[in-house]
């Protein structure tokens, strides 16, 4: 239990790091700030780890907490050279509050179904993420492991080191959150590297949950997280230590940010959806192409079409901009690869059997059961007849995008051997879901 | 000859065959393709008879999480072993290898195999109760559920198209969210009465039993490998990668490594330590044992 006040003290420093960041941006104190803080705090946290990378420091306690401190005294500083009001809500309190009456009889029998699968799904993960240890093959090889090894040798992996890790070129933004909250320990700790991301899953499930509220309410709020954490393979995932599910999260919320940006107008919006794509950016390969290139598609149309919102669009870009650009920039100075499987990635034919299995794992699999086919032919109608095509071209360009690169390159291999082609459907699968939530027309249940 | 007698098979692991010494048994394979339910088997033997079903793809490939295991008793029999319940059986013709595993010395005859059988209600309702197994592999795919030999998520999915084309009909788009939304959620719902019980099997597993799943006993032989301060150990098993990728993890810097004076034998073929003397995977020298553990797995130290 010892071993538990140095990790708590850790999680502490980010989560108020974190809450810094948000007081920074312009957000006053709720219970959405609250959950948003760990989940942002993960950004500065990869750039201190980067830093202390690139001047060559060893990933020692001293070294990580003073560049932490470093960042919280810049924020407390900029935040009090600011007047609090200049940042205080005012058009978010414009968005839809629905009334709790209105949630009586058939709502609230479909809140306590959806509550109850969600429990459930809860139980499954904080087992398998707090209280067993380390099972699957990948973080194994990979995602845990190369934290490990950083951790115990306080130097972040960027090279093959014994054929032990698979993707030592991979970003590091969830191994840099293991090995900042694992400061203080004399040795590795599974069950804390599991659990900080079982709590930064937790944060961001329920921040994503209150953004939705705000913009819809509780029942879509309720049934877009219910849909999307207990389809077999997010629920599944949730059980930890792989990043696909963090990936998604990260996507999730910058969309979530980006819809009530475009709905409220609100700075700060915009610049909290910038920094979670680039959160993305720093968790997997696939957030480059399948997380920032949609992003940017979508900011890009608002723009088009909104020209009051300009030039707060253009600060938001810039934002995304600078932050995921340094991981290219990164990658590019220690020779590491951006596509997940090296250079073979880019030969472009059509792969035997592709397409029939990724239209069995679509249609038929039960890695989504009937929901990833419900959530595609709903946009595609949904979008058609709406033409609101700014709320679903994220999901269809990763969904597309993903269905691509399985049927058209080498990463065939993964999708008939059944190995990562699923998995990476949960990005498109929760981004549809939510903008399928934010889609739904809320006007006949509005407060009169 | 007794008949009717049924015997109804369990869900097997690939490692479980796997760890069967064909070799030192008695073993015969039949490969049968055809439309069936059970499978009707005669057969004389003087032991028990371990039989392992196999459902294999189009082209030949094994499904590893679609194994199934029955032990038939001895005696001069007519058994009917029922596959329709379980997983990966699937409506319309499909192929299946059966092994016949006894001791030698037992001289088992299987005289005739025959598939047999047209689906019953119950059968088809109870097949959608059977489990999604959790594997390594789980993380990457999930198999997901059958009702009558079809896929679960195939039927939601032409209900759903129904209830779709009939917005044209009724006009509601409220009630045909809701509609959609329901069967996402039944079948979620369904997945999460599995997610319960690996949580309540795999806690107890793991805080009684001290095993974990396909990891076994992993963490304890790491920490066993720390406490004896050992770097390197030596893994004489069935040659999955799994384990020995899982403990390279768990005991890291600890390495799997065949240059050690340690060796961790678990899961492997044919193997012995008699009068001090340890024969595994091209190993044979004099050793003592360090440590065990709960999922059969045992430390040796090589004395010379």
């Amino acid at each position: 239990m010892v071993s538990a006040i140095p990790f708590a003290g850790m999680t502490a420093i980010l989560a108020l790091e974190g809450w810094l960041l948000l007081s920074a941006i312009g957000f006053t104190k709720s219970w959405l700030k609250f959950f948003l803080s760990l989940p942002i705090s993960t950004i500065p946290n990869t750039i201190v780890i980067l830093a202390l990378t690139i001047v060559n420091l060893p990933l020692a306690p001293a070294y990580i907490i003073s560049l932490h401190l470093i960042i919280g005294l810049i924020l407390t500083i900029f935040i009090l050279l600011k007047r609090p009001n200049q940042y205080a809500c005012k058009s978010t309190c414009k968005l839809v509050n629905l009334q709790t009456s209105q949630l009586a009889g058939r709502h609230s029998i479909a809140i306590l179904a959806c509550s109850l699968i969600l429990l459930i799904t809860l139980t499954y993960s904080f087992t398998h993420s707090v209280l067993l240890p380390t099972f699957h093959y990948d973080s194994a090889m990979n995602w845990n492991m190369r934290s490990k090894v950083s951790f115990i040798e306080k130097k972040l992996v960027l090279s093959d080191h014994h054929k032990l890790i698979a993707k030592p070129h991979y970003p590091f933004l969830y191994h840099a959150l293991q090995i900042t909250t694992q400061q203080g320990q004399n040795e590795w700790n599974d069950r804390y590297a599991n659990l900080i991301h079982f709590l930064m899953s937790l944060s961001s499930i329920t921040a994503l949950f209150l953004m939705i509220k705000k913009l819809k309410g509780v029942l879509h709020a309720i049934t877009a997280v219910t849909v999307i954490t207990t389809t077999p393979l997010f629920a599944m995932h949730l059980g930890g230590s792989y990043a696909d599910v963090p990936l998604a999260l990260f996507a999730l919320l910058s969309l979530a940010c980006f819809f009530i940006f475009k709905d409220t107008a609100e700075f700060k919006w915009i610049i909290l959806s910038a920094v979670f794509v680039s959160a993305g950016v720093w968790t997997k390969s696939e957030g480059l192409p399948f997380a920032l290139l949609p992003w940017f598609l979508i900011v890009a149309l608002l723009w088009k079409n909104h020209p009051g919102l300009r030039s707060k669009i253009n600060f938001g870009a810039l934002t995304a901009i600078i932050l995921s650009g340094i991981w290219p920039l990164t990658a590019f100075i220690y020779g590491l690869s951006l596509s997940p499987h090296g250079t073979k990635d880019t030969a472009i034919s059509l792969q035997n059997g592709a397409i029939p299995e990724a239209m069995k794992v679509i249609f038929s699999g039960g890695s989504f059961g009937p929901a990833l086919p419900i959530a595609i032919a709903m946009s595609l109608i949904i979008m058609i007849k709406t033409r609101r095509i700014l709320y679903f071209i994220w999901g269809f360009l990763a969904l597309f995008g993903i269905i691509f690169v399985y049927t058209f390159t080498s990463n065939a291999t993964y999708l008939l051997n059944g190995q990562s082609f699923d998995r990476q459907m949960i990005l498109p699968f929760s981004i549809l879901i939510l903008s399928l939530a934010c889609s739904f027309n809320t006007e006949k249940t509005k407060n009169p | 000859m007794g008949a009717g007698i049924v015997i109804e098979p369990v869900p097997a692991s690939q490692e479980q065959l796997g760890a069967q010494d064909f070799e030192e048994l008695s073993h015969a394979s039949v490969d049968i393709e055809g439309k069936g339910t059970n499978f009707r088997i005669n057969y004389s033997s003087s032991s028990p008879i371990d039989l392992y079903i196999l459902f294999l793809n189009k082209d030949g490939a094994l499904n590893p999480r679609d194994i199934l295991y029955a032990k038939l008793a001895e005696g001069n029999l007519e058994v009917s072993v029922p596959v329709s319940s379980s997983r990966g059986w699937s409506a319309g013709t499909r192929k299946y290898k059966l092994h016949f595993l006894a001791p030698k010395n037992s001289s088992p005859l299987i005289s005739s195999v025959e598939l047999t059988g047209k689906l019953s209600l119950p059968e088809g309702v109870m097949q959608f109760f059977a489990q999604e197994p959790y594997t390594p592999s789980s993380y990457h795919r999930l198999e997901g559920y059958r009702l009558y030999g079809v896929s679960f998520t195939a039927i939601l999915l032409v209900i759903s198209l129904t209830i779709l084309f009939s917005r044209l009909l009724i006009k509601n788009p409220a009630g045909i969210f809701s509609a959609l939304l329901i069967v996402i959620l039944a079948y979620n719902a369904r997945f999460s009465l599995d997610a319960l019980r690996y949580s309540i099997v795999h806690a107890h597993e793991y805080f009684v039993n001290r095993t974990y799943a396909s990891a076994g006993s992993a963490y304890e032989i790491a920490g066993t490998l720390k406490k004896l301060k050992i770097e390197k150990i030596s893994l004489c098993s069935d040659g999955n990668t799994y384990f020995k990728t899982l403990l390279n993890y768990a005991a890291y810097p600890a390495k799997v490594s065949d240059d050690s004076d340690f060796v961790l034998v678990r899961n492997a073929f044919d193997w012995t330590y008699e009068n001090g003397i340890l024969n595994c995977s091209g190993i044979s020298s004099a050793a003592e044992k360090s440590a065990e553990f709960p999922d059969g797995s045992i430390i040796f130290r090589l004395s010379s």
